[in-house]
């Protein structure tokens, strides 16, 4: 529901015409980004299965037309996978993202992440993802196992 | 002439670190009560504004327009949205080859695309498609036949020329479509309308269908009978060339990114992607663009290129003329998406066509050995048939036309849904192709161009590229009036 609210508080300000700059610069905002706590994370690696894992590895395929997933590999358009576990959102330096992203301040969290792979278009609407979404749990769980078991933390 | 000096400090390096550095910048910028209006002005000038003209959009023909301008001598920045150039053509990566998720045909009947290639020295690559081993036509009903690729080129070939057999008579100038008149007579005539006057026997009517159904991205009730025709006058109102100019070759040397940037690079202009435009204002003196982060930038004149469905997410101050936002709303229903799979056996040189509403309507080897298996391209005209993210869903529809075949790999990108395109190639919905100029006006200080404005290639990269050489004339015509007028 945090998310929602989050959402919805977010399309309002964009209604009354209020420009991203104010938002990115409340003290309420900045103040989220303290300590990473990747417990999340490590929990999924920790209980998920080997099936996830290798679903998971075949999902994957569909985001590595864009996406780079291994370090240090150039991506053809979307912001590198590696690390993206626990990482702030949009914050992969100097990637353009869209003002969509870019003014984020939260991190991805394995709940963030999944809504995000839902509907993409939704959580940040204005997103340069193209990819529409995993409507599919078991998929979303197995990509989120699979991510959870091969990133490594923090980077 | 008289900007040459200024243009030739501006080097291509200089500029993408520019570029990369407001993009990493727009958090921090973002804090500043002001937007950066003038701050990335690379030049000084003697009016205040940013720049001559800012090109919307960097596919291939917001990348023409913006070389035609920058070789002007004209400041020129180009806005993307997206995190890459090339538009609706995409060089990705599936299993660690470089693949064309968009727009990817080019042949040297097309003569925009092929001039840049010989141009910037790009040379052609073939896919397959010559000795096929194996083809397949999939009936709308969902029955398989297996034919000889001999009789499927047959079959494919008799519904070709019979649905084109007035090519030459209706388009006997193909890049003046209009010049007999009798295709604006025939502007409501669907393709499925005219397949149906063709006494076709099944597997000539299910090919066709199939492939009008992939050029029209829709049902081929809704797809203009006419528009089509004109492609295939353009490839000298030959089936064979016409084949061989849509499915036969693509541009080697980097693909179709390799020829988007060294255009770019020629064309000395600023390139900022992650911009996403929500409104172009325009007075007397100059216009304006606003990006939803907030920044405004000036210029002389705007060029337009986005995908024509994409209109509507930006705002017209003043609105675009009602002619535009007729067309915006109702002449392109393109429902396309591309997908790439790799099974685990070799299965050769294959070809199939699955007639509506079977969901992959083209699919065609990229790829065969025995070490990777097969690679092979799938191209759905309508993409809302199915699930293409549902790997099952994939798989069972695969298994109809392949039953042996054991997947390994999936890749996507879908057009459709992408919110940058909302569409696949133009093609025009019956009734609409009579209009299209109405989408190249210009209007005041905005300029149009696009695929869908083009006389010739429409669905293709030569029209996007013949549209931002006309684009860039026009730009040029009305900058050298504003000065004779001024002087």
């Amino acid at each position: 529901m945090k998310n929602s609210q989050h959402k919805r508080g977010y399309q309002t300000l964009i209604a009354l015409g209020i420009l991203g700059s104010i938002i990115s610069c409340s003290d309420e905002e900045i103040n989220n980004v303290k300590s990473v706590d990747y417990s999340d994370w490590q929990r999924v690696a920790t209980e998920a299965s080997e099936s996830d894992v290798t679903r998971g590895q075949r999902v994957i395929q569909m985001c590595a037309g864009c996406h780079a997933i291994e370090k240090g590999a150039p991506s053809p358009a979307g912001p590198s996978l590696f690390g993206i576990v626990g990482r702030q959102v949009g914050s992969v330096e100097g990637y353009p993202y869209t003002q969509a992203l870019s003014n984020q301040k939260e991190r991805w969290t394995v709940k963030q992440f999944e809504a995000f792979i839902t509907s993409p278009q939704d959580l940040y609407p204005g997103t340069g993802m193209a990819f529409s979404g995993l409507k599919k749990r078991e998929d979303r769980t197995a990509l989120i196992a699979y991510l959870a078991s091969t990133s490594p933390l923090g980077q | 002439m008289k900007n040459s000096d200024e243009s030739n400090k501006i080097t291509r390096r200089g500029l993408l670190l520019a570029a990369a550095a407001v993009s990493s910048g727009v958090a921090l910028q973002s804090c500043v009560p002001s937007p950066d209006k003038g701050a990335a002005t690379p030049n000084k000038k003697s009016h205040d504004l940013d720049f001559d003209v800012i090109v919307v959009g960097g596919g291939f023909a917001g990348i023409t327009a913006a070389r035609e301008l920058g070789l002007d001598g004209k400041r020129v920045l180009l806005l993307e949205a997206r995190p890459r150039l090339g538009g609706r053509t995409f060089t990705g990566r599936f299993q660690n080859k470089n693949v064309e998720y968009g727009g990817s045909a080019v042949h040297w009947v097309q003569p925009h695309v092929f001039a840049e290639m010989q141009r910037y020295g790009k040379d052609f690559e073939e896919v397959p498609l010559v000795n096929l081993d194996a083809t397949n036509v999939m009936l709308s009903s969902g029955e398989i036949r297996r034919i000889e690729p001999s009789e499927f080129i047959e079959e494919y070939d008799y519904a070709m020329e019979a649905f084109n057999a007035r090519s030459k008579e209706l388009f006997p100038r193909p890049f003046t479509p209009f010049f007999n008149p009798e295709v604006l007579a025939l502007d409501n005539i669907s393709a499925a309308e005219h397949i149906e006057t063709l006494g076709l026997n099944e597997i000539q009517k299910a090919t066709l269908n199939a492939e009008m159904t992939l050029y029209g991205g829709a049902p081929t009730s809704e797809y203009s009978y006419t528009s089509f025709v004109k492609l295939f006058s353009l490839a000298a109102w030959d089936y064979h060339t016409f084949t061989d100019s849509e499915k036969h070759y693509k541009i080697s040397d980097g693909g179709t990114l390799g020829l988007c940037q060294a255009m770019l690079d020629h064309s000395g202009a600023e390139v900022r992607l992650g911009k996403v435009v929500s409104m172009i204002a325009q007075d007397n003196n100059s216009a304006s663009v606003t990006t939803t982060d907030g920044q405004i930038v000036t210029a002389k004149s705007v060029v337009i290129t986005v995908p024509t469905k994409v209109y509507d997410s930006i705002q017209f101050n003043p609105a675009l003329s009602e002619k535009k936002q007729a067309f915006i709303a109702n002449a392109e229903m393109c429902d396309a998406a591309c997908m790439f799979i790799r099974f685990k056996q070799n299965l050769g040189n294959t070809f199939t066509f699955c007639d509506d509403p079977n969901p992959f309507s083209a699919i065609q080897t990229e790829y065969f050995d025995d070490e990777v298996g097969t690679i092979i391209k799938v191209t759905l005209g309508r993409q809302s048939l199915i699930d293409l993210n549902d790997q099952e869903a994939v798989a069972r529809e695969m298994k109809r036309i392949f039953p042996d075949a054991d997947i390994e790999a999936v890749s996507n990108y879908n057009w459709a849904t992408d919110p940058f395109s909302r569409q696949g190639w133009p093609s025009y919905r019956v009734g609409w192709f009579s209009k299209y100029k109405d989408m190249a006006k210009s209007e005041g200080r905005v300029f149009f161009a696009g695929g869908a404005t083009a006389d010739g290639w429409h669905e293709y990269i030569d029209g996007a590229i013949e549209s931002g050489i006309r684009v860039g004339r026009e730009v040029r015509e009305a900058f050298a009036q504003e000065m004779g007028v001024k002087a």
